[in-house]
């Protein structure tokens, strides 16, 4: 169970952007009132320092970092390239865009393999190339037999190798039309999947994507229609669908779930913007194993509207509240987040070793354990990644004879 | 899990009160021109006419396998005999709400019982009893506060469950005497007036109860041992959120606002005997969901669509099922988990619930039950490998 372990409020800072970003030491974060990027402590969470990011009223969007400088991009044709050492901050218009939304966060992504940062873009089938090296962006075509007419990139991630979620090999995009589409810097699509247009009885019905998260192999995917797909990516299947908040308010602000970057195969799931007085719960989501599972923290949020970020030191919520201009952040302990291994060996009778199965049960409490991991073992110790600070029931069976033995453990 | 058909029938009127009719295979409905109406769920034809009431039906339930029952938002309430749409008025009711709520009646045919929520008053629900046809105020003592309830839905013959404007949720019985109950947790925040959501919406299924409050988040609940087992927001509005009474663990829910113009408006196949993932029925439209249900005998579903005027019928997939009885060695509350293994390993139940307690495992699979009795890593486990 992932547990809130300090909370901050933070006064009087003016309009929060809904995304905030961290390189394990520092938290960056921006406001639209003033025009600011915010710099804090991770570990103290208290403001280190704040520049000014706009020269003229726009609305930051999202933000990501590259090494050595934040890009912040904006609800107008502008980009803010911010040196993290200094503050310094270089405002680009040129062949800049706007974003394609302004609450939902997702809306750049930066690809370490290529040095490139993509964003979203307010035009028809088109994102926005961004080199942070020379501050330059140029036009990045969408061109797909789905993606047509007025359909634009409604999010953005970057993949991660298959190995670990450290490698940025490409970029995940979700549409506004139901499409998810990996694309290389050239432009090119290397592979995509459509969401479930039907059933339907009328003109096809198509799911605009709200958020998306990947961790090997799988993608979990936030509709304006209320729905969260799990996806084994690599054989483009779903996996799990749940019901969760819709996407759009009676006034057509986006209202829906925003999830957040992966940390190995954990995300966090939250409203975009406030949606009533009462809040939501702060949602964390196991989704690298073939059974998703859903973990409810251990307190409600009163707050309304939220953004999340994770690295792997850190799991950090940010909570917008509209009066008095106020927000908090979350800090979440890593427990039962990182990997790590246990050893395990199966005896019949004690002393010696027999060759069997191993389920490990991740155990989040009752209703919220999931399966994740069934091994077949030799008559030797084996060695089976678990999560550090998780807690386990661990079934084993000699299948010879199906005799069992538990054991509960936590690492 | 996914839908059989859809068909829609015109309805071309306003919808206010709705329920199953499982002995005919029927929908019924008050319509908003004070009308009572009737659809066959085979034919998809409307039987019988359109039946004038008193007064708009602000809730309908069947109160015996040959009649219907309808409350209104004053103190009318209305026995309609189905087969000769003979109607009779009584007095005695107490307002149900004069907007549209979904859950204000509830019913036990076999007990010829019906019990609406009375949105208006504190700690009060109307009983009218179709053997004594008589209407009578049940205001239960023991309700706390001034919690008035907000929905109801039969629980089993002779037993219901309330939700109130307070988040509690009352079992009572057919007297309004608080058998059970429960508040879902408090919110830990900065506006204490949010910390108490009202329920509106519930479902029950073999010890599960579904319950959907006010900031709209969805919770399962293992009623046996009053243990949230998942809680999620399941709405981006603070409007109403239907719920229908389960038939065989499944139950159907949808948002009773529809979002906009541009995003159609789901429905979602819920099955909650095994805590399985909701399914998507259908999308499309984007009318609101008002009232839904299922015939639990044939597994036909339906749903009112507001603003559209609409009633979707469906059929659920049907499931092969088989009740499983679970009990722990020394009769103590257990935990109990059950895994799949059909194929790849994926958990299916997982509650902690009292013995004994009967489930519904789907058939053609093969499972791993693991059975804990007490607390802590030293307390014994037991475990089982079966086929269905």
């Amino acid at each position: 169970m992932f547990k809130s372990e300090a909370v901050k409020d933070i006064v009087n800072y003016g309009t929060l952007l809904v995304s905030a970003k961290s390189d394990g030491t520092y938290l960056y974060t921006a406001s639209a009132s003033p025009r600011v990027l915010h710099k804090y402590s991770l570990d103290s969470m208290t403001p280190v320092a704040s520049t000014t990011i706009f020269s003229t009223t726009t609305t930051p969007t999202d933000l990501c970092l590259v090494p050595g400088s934040a890009i912040v991009v904006s609800s107008s044709a502008r980009t803010a390239f911010v040196d993290l050492t200094t503050l310094y901050a270089t405002e680009v218009t040129s062949n800049a865009a706007a974003t394609t939304t302004s609450s939902m966060g997702n809306q750049i992504a930066y690809n370490s393999t290529s040095g490139l940062a993509l964003a979203t873009a307010a035009v028809n089938r088109e994102m926005t190339l961004i080199n942070p090296g020379v501050g330059t962006h140029s036009a990045f075509i969408l061109t797909h037999a789905e993606v047509t007419g007025t359909t634009r990139a409604s999010c953005v991630i970057t993949k991660t190798a298959s190995t670990h979620d450290t490698d940025t090999l490409s970029w995940l995009v979700g549409t506004t039309n139901g499409v998810i589409l990996e694309v290389n810097s050239s432009a090119t699509i290397l592979k995509s999947i459509n969401l479930p247009r039907t059933p339907n009885t009328g003109s096809t019905v198509y799911q605009g994507i709200l958020g998306l998260s990947y961790s090997y192999p799988n993608l979990v995917v936030t509709t304006d229609h209320g729905l969260l797909y799990t996806y084994n990516y690599e054989t483009s299947t779903i996996i799990n669908k749940q019901m969760i908040a819709d996407g759009v308010d009676t006034v057509g602000v986006q209202t829906g779930i925003t999830v957040c970057p992966s940390a190995t195969g954990f995300t966090m799931l939250g409203p975009g913007l406030a949606r009533n007085a009462g809040g939501s719960p702060v949602v964390g989501m196991y989704f690298k194993e073939t059974n998703p599972a859903f973990v409810v923290q251990d307190r409600d949020s009163a707050e309304a509207g939220f953004s999340t970020l994770l690295t792997n030191d850190y799991a950090v919520e940010v909570l917008y509240t509209s009066s008095p201009n106020r927000y908090s952040m979350r800090r979440y302990s890593t427990a039962g987040i990182k990997y790590t291994t246990e050893e395990t060996e199966i005896h019949e009778p004690v002393g010696v070793r027999v060759p069997g199965r191993i389920i490990r049960i991740r155990d989040c409490g009752p209703g919220q354990s999931f399966v994740e991991s069934d091994t077949s073992i030799s008559a030797e110790t084996t060695t089976i990644s678990c999560r550090d600070g998780g807690t386990y029931i661990e079934l084993a069976i000699n299948d010879d004879d199906d005799m069992w033995d538990i054991r509960e453990f936590t690492k | 899990m996914s839908l059989q058909h859809v068909t829609t029938i015109s309805a071309a009127i306003g919808y206010t009160a709705g329920a199953t009719n499982e002995t005919d295979n029927q929908v019924m409905f008050g319509a908003s021109d004070a009308t009572f109406r009737r659809y066959d769920l085979s034919s998809f034809s409307q039987v019988g006419t359109n039946l004038s009431l008193a007064a708009t039906s602000r809730g309908i339930a069947m109160l015996s396998s040959a009649s219907a029952i309808s409350f209104t938002s004053g103190s009318t309430i209305e026995l309609i005999e189905l087969a000769t749409e003979y109607r009779q008025s009584y007095s005695g009711g107490s307002g149900l709400s004069s907007t549209y709520v979904s859950q204000t009646v509830a019913s036990d045919p076999s007990a010829k019982v019906a019990i609406a929520a009375s949105f208006n008053s504190a700690r009060t629900l109307v009983k009218f009893d179709g053997n004594t046809f008589t209407a009578s105020i049940l205001q239960p003592s023991t309700w706390p506060g001034n919690a008035t309830a907000r929905c109801i839905t039969l629980k089993e013959s002779g037993k219901f469950l309330v939700g109130t404007s307070e988040g509690q949720i009352f079992e009572i019985d057919t007297n309004g005497a608080m058998l059970d109950s429960f508040s879902l947790l408090t919110y830990f925040g900065n506006a204490p007036a949010s910390n108490r959501p009202s329920i509106i919406a519930l479902s029950y299924s073999y010890g599960y109860v579904i319950a959907v409050d006010s900031n709209m988040n969805m919770t399962w609940i293992d009623w046996t041992t009053k243990t949230i087992l998942q809680r999620l927001p399941i709405d981006s509005s603070t409007t109403d959120f239907t719920l229908c009474g389960s038939a065989s663990g499944v139950t159907i829910a949808g948002r009773a606002t529809a979002v906009d113009a541009t995003t159609q408006n789901p429905i979602f196949e819920i099955d909650f005997s095994c805590m399985d993932s909701p399914g998507q029925l259908f999308s499309g439209d984007f009318g609101a969901i008002q009232g839904s249900g299922i015939n639990t005998t044939t597994g036909r579903g339906w749903v009112f669509q507001a603003n559209l005027n609409k009633i979707r019928v469906f059929d659920v997939v049907p499931r092969t099922r088989q009740e499983r009885t679970i009990s722990s060695p020394n009769g103590d509350s257990f935990r109990v988990i059950i895994l799949d293994e059909t194929s790849d390993l994926v958990k299916v139940l997982d509650t902690y619930t009292t013995s004994p307690r009967t489930v519904l495992l789907e058939t053609g699979k093969n499972y791993i039950e693991m059975i804990k009795v007490g607390d802590g890593t030293n307390a014994p486990w037991d475990v089982s490998r079966y086929s269905l």
